[in-house]
């Protein structure tokens, strides 16, 4: 078992998901570290669209500075995770940057690649705007045909605000 | 790692459970099979009940064939469970039986013992039985607190034809 897909976002759900990674998975031969680009930002939009309006989108935005902003998070983000696995001792880390429906995406990554697992943060949104805006880890658990391990912001900060405490403290 | 939960309702998708400690998660230190009775089949009256209504049904069926059979049912899954994680060399294996809402006492007795992720299978259901009895396995990942691992029985997601067919070529 052996191929493991990570989402990441900025958010610190994301977050969440390294301690997960951490404690209870087991070292997986694969890591994909997936950053999927939306290119409307938080806007409904994107979500609205259809492909070919979407290819348009993208076909557009080709070049442009907010998409080269885009692309410069996207790495950010991917370094930021892939150097945090590899300081555990992961070798196999491959970074993906895909633009598009996050949810989608993510599916269409774990198919492709034909993954083992996926593993999904949690945004934390509550009620109605998980409602109006939807929520990736509810889709991508809804539709995916493989096991979804959905990290949780809570557990997570508790985790990772006490580590760096501590060591200040000592 | 050390406490996990896992949620059985069946046996019928179990290998997706069993097979997770095979090969992708390390075993953990405890893990608690809990069984949720649903008191009313599969109707959908108990999701609607309040918790005083709901206890006035539990008080109502105690000792009744009916709870009996419900007991018998839930001995025999964790029965089944505890024996084929025994089997894969987990230790320290507790069972436990709860009646009630589905991902209520999911919910609940993963904040009473503290556990560090909770396992659920997908139930499987579609679109429209889905939006008409609602679905522990999406309440659960809503509500929890810590990591939720949701596996993937038969006819779950929408290319489950497609993963099924991969998992036959595999054999061949």
């Amino acid at each position: 078992m052996k191929k493991i897909l990570i989402a990441v976002d900025e958010t610190s759900g994301s977050k969440a998901v390294l301690s997960v990674f951490h404690n209870l998975v087991r070292p997986p031969e694969e890591v994909l570290l997936l950053h999927v680009e939306r290119l409307e930002g938080k806007s409904l939009m994107i979500d609205m669209l259809s492909d070919a309006e979407l290819s348009t989108l993208k076909e557009s935005l080709k070049g442009s500075e907010y998409k080269e902003r885009l692309d410069r998070k996207a790495e950010q983000i991917l370094n930021y995770f892939k150097k945090e696995l590899e300081s555990s001792g992961l070798i196999n880390v491959r970074t993906i940057i895909r633009e598009g429906i996050p949810a989608d995406e993510i599916l269409k990554v774990a198919e492709e690649q034909n993954v083992d697992l996926v593993i999904v943060g949690d945004n934390g949104k509550k009620g109605l705007l998980r409602l109006i805006t939807g929520c990736v880890s509810k889709e991508v658990e809804k539709h995916a045909t493989v096991p979804v391990l959905v990290g949780k912001t809570d557990a997570s900060a508790k985790a990772f605000d006490a580590e760096p405490a501590a060591a200040v403290v000592s | 790692m050390k406490k996990i939960l896992i949620a059985v309702d069946g046996v019928k998708d179990s290998k997706e459970i069993l097979s997770l400690f095979q090969n992708l998660m390390w075993a953990p230190e405890n893990i608690i099979l809990l069984h949720v009775e649903q008191l009313e089949g599969n109707a959908m009256m108990t999701a609607m009940l309040g918790d005083a209504e709901m206890s006035t049904l539990k008080e109502s069926l105690k000792g009744t064939e009916y709870k009996e059979k419900l007991d018998q049912n839930a001995d025999s899954i964790l029965n089944y469970y505890k024996r084929e994680l025994e089997n894969s060399g987990v230790k320290n294996i507790r069972t436990v039986i709860r009646e009630g809402h589905h991902s209520d006492e999911i919910l609940k007795a993963a904040e009473e013992e503290n556990v560090d992720l909770i396992i659920l299978n997908c139930s499987g259901k579609t679109r429209l039985q889905r939006l008409v009895t609602g679905c522990a396995s999406r309440e659960v990942e809503k509500n929890a607190k810590v990591p939720v691992l949701i596996t993937k029985g038969d006819g779950c997601g929408e290319h489950a034809q497609n993963w099924a067919g991969r998992e036959a070529y595999a054999i061949r």
